[in-house]
């Protein structure tokens, strides 16, 4: 089993004419994802690397039944994007695009928190769950199916994660998005992977500001039994300029890396000061 | 992106949002025209710098006769204001806000932000507004008012009340603040700003609210559609690296230390930076060359350090995804060709085509030391920094 997504997605792609739609839906085939329409608004009726192209989504959900959506749209209409697949009732929608304005987000997350949608993103690499199904940006052939569920804020972090957890595998990889405001986040996350059967054990990769990390160790605390392997990045990086007063009010002082770290400490999660030792500290559980 | 003071508070103007009586001075202005036109008897030079904490280093003065104004401006236009969030530098003076002095009979603070956890909209106030507002919030955060603005229905009443209710507003003046919140959250959403901050909104002695300093920041990615906004820049308070950096599309960051750090994705590039920190070492920078990068991006990245003279060594730490690691070796030995580089080069590629790589790097450049893993790479970047 892996999270969210598996070999029977049925997965749709908004962009998917567009150069970024293009080379990621041709990876995403060759990687065995069931890439099974497309929407362009303009280029409806046509194909594209064999895969039918609608106007808009909700005729594309009229003639398919639709499990996840992907969106590689530009920055300036991504919320347009990410809106449209709500609005046609997508279960699950990742929207890669970087550069979303976040008043954008602030919007789109109004109209998610009424839906029956769950979003992965802005921002962020993608979802896989290895050998199965590939949603997103991630190289897959540095990915092998195994018992190790990772989320993590970055994209690249995700990829380190991966790469050092390589004698287990993974269950299922997830890019919540470094955006300010973003879709599911660790909590929502670390619940799916404490239920699924193949996941032994979580990689949770962090960064400062926010609160979400602290969040999540509170969640971890009360409602994970699997262990936890967290790191943070960000402990050395030097305090905005000139970011007023209102972000250190709201914030009340947290969100910085030793915040976060002594938060999970506290939870019982098993924390690592380096990005080297993310492996080291999954073989050390003895899963 | 940043507006300097004067900017800000002409848009507060704009959205009918009171401010102090005020002229601005640039380069080029005459100055004795300047000053000819000025009524009253004092007024205050604030000096208009991307930065705060302005008036304890100097940069806000009070003058009292026109021959005092004219000299002050003298001697502050074309300087370098250092305060203590500007680092050693200082940033150079261009333009003087000289603002006709309020009665001050008190000082509010209030701010509107977008809230991360809650996602939406927040306004913040408090009746102790000043400079000591960061220390209010640490250690007495009930004396801060905050509430969330819903998208669907806008700034309502009840925001008002609640954000006033330790403000003590006689009735005139919380009809005035209430009709501040309506114009800060027009302002907020119409121009795509991150943060608006009246900070102090003050009561004058005459009883009316002014907004007497102002900071308002605007969403990056956002620019595209307010072109009058993007106009607003000011180049010159941009570190001119981060600036040659940004038109090459490369996240840069000027930081202390003496290592030069060129990494794919943001998160990696802060990861490297505490990774070297942890071992002992100091990142001259942050960069972040783009999660798909390529070899033009990575010989830019050599450019921009080699200008750096503070670095002496520079450990890149690729991560291949889409774009293959032995792509990325070719891109580093060509710049290696190009920049004529005489520092060395710690190189750790990893993921999709990593071995092959590695194996074009090697013995080609006495100054490139390719290695195999994260601690192995931060230790010998810093065993080489030291010379």
């Amino acid at each position: 089993m892996s999270i969210l997504i598996d070999q029977e997605t049925r997965i749709l792609c908004q962009g998917i004419t567009g150069s970024q739609g293009t080379f990621h839906t041709q990876q995403g085939i060759e990687y065995g994802s069931n890439i099974i329409a497309g929407v362009t608004p303009g280029k409806g009726g046509t194909t594209h690397l064999d895969v039918p192209v609608y106007n808009t989504v909700r005729e594309a959900s009229n003639e398919h039944e639709i499990d996840a959506s992907v969106i590689y749209v530009p920055a300036p209409f991504a919320a347009d994007a990410v809106l449209e697949a709500i609005e046609a009732e997508i279960p699950l929608i990742i929207c890669i695009t970087e550069g979303i304005p976040v008043q954008d987000m602030v919007a789109v997350s109004d109209v998610l928190e009424t839906s029956q949608s769950n979003l992965i993103g802005p921002n962020c690499p993608g979802i896989i769950a290895p050998e199965q199904c590939k949603i997103g940006i991630m190289p897959g052939e540095i990915h092998k199916r195994g018992n190790i569920g990772i989320v993590s804020r970055s994209g690249t972090l995700t990829y380190v994660a991966v790469n050092q957890t390589k004698d287990f595998g993974q269950s299922t990889c997830i890019g919540i998005g470094g955006d300010p405001i973003h879709g599911l986040d660790f909590i929502e996350c670390l619940a799916l992977f404490e239920h699924d059967q193949e996941t032994d054990a979580i990689v949770m990769v962090g960064e400062i500001g926010g609160t979400a990390e602290e969040e999540a160790a509170e969640f971890i605390h009360s409602a994970v039994s699997k262990p936890v392997v967290a790191y943070i990045a960000g402990a050395s990086a030097p305090k905005g300029k000139r970011m007023g007063h209102a972000g250190a009010i709201i914030s009340g002082g947290k969100g910085t890396a030793e915040d976060k770290y002594q938060a999970l400490e506290k939870a019982g999660a098993h924390t690592v000061r380096t990005l080297a030792e993310i492996g080291e500290a999954v073989s050390n559980l003895s899963l | 992106m940043y507006i300097h003071e004067y900017q800000s508070k002409r848009l507060l103007q704009s959205y009918d949002i009171p401010v102090p009586r005020s002229e601005v001075f640039t380069q080029g202005d005459s100055i004795e025209k300047f000053v000819a036109n000025f009524g009253g008897e004092s007024w205050i030079i604030k000096a208009q710098v991307h930065a705060g904490g302005r008036g304890k280093a100097g940069g806000i003065l009070w003058v009292n006769t026109k021959e005092e104004l004219k000299q002050q401006i003298n001697t502050l236009m074309g300087t370098r204001l250092v305060t203590k969030q500007t680092g050693e530098d200082g940033l150079p003076i261009n333009t003087l806000l000289v603002e006709k002095p309020a009665k001050i009979a008190r000082e509010i603070y209030i701010s509107l932000l977008i809230d991360r956890s809650t996602k939406k909209v927040t306004a913040l106030a408090s009746a102790e507004g000043g400079v000591n507002i960061e220390e209010i919030a640490a250690t007495s955060p009930e004396k801060i008012s905050s509430v969330d603005i819903h998208r669907s229905t806008g700034v309502q009443g009840y925001h008002c009340r609640l954000l006033a209710q330790n403000l003590q507003f006689n009735k005139p003046q919380f009809k005035q603040f209430a009709h501040i919140v309506r114009q800060m959250y027009a302002l907020f959403l119409e121009k795509d700003a991150s943060l608006i901050e009246i900070n102090p909104l003050i009561v004058t002695e005459e009883e009316s609210l002014l907004a007497l300093d102002a900071k308002i920041n605007f969403d990056d990615n956002a620019l595209f559609r307010h072109k009058v906004i993007a106009d607003l820049r000011d180049a010159s308070q941009e570190n001119p690296m981060e600036l040659k950096a940004k038109q090459h599309d490369l996240n840069y960051v000027k930081l202390e230390g003496n290592i030069g750090c060129v990494v794919n994705g943001a998160g990696l590039a802060m990861a490297t930076m505490d990774l070297i920190k942890h071992h002992g070492g100091e990142p001259a920078n942050f960069l972040d060359v783009g999660g798909n990068t390529d070899e033009e991006r990575v010989t830019h990245a050599f450019n921009l350090l080699t200008e750096d003279p503070s670095v002496t060594s520079i450990f890149v730490n690729i991560f291949g995804g889409i774009v293959r690691c032995d792509v990325i070796a070719q891109g580093v030995l060509q710049a290696l060709k190009e920049t004529e580089l005489t520092l060395p080069v710690i190189v750790l590629l990893q993921g999709t085509n990593a071995k092959q790589g590695k194996n074009i790097l090697k013995d080609q450049h006495e100054l490139l030391f390719p290695v195999s893993n994260l601690t192995e790479g931060a230790m010998l970047a810093i065993e080489k920094a030291q010379g």
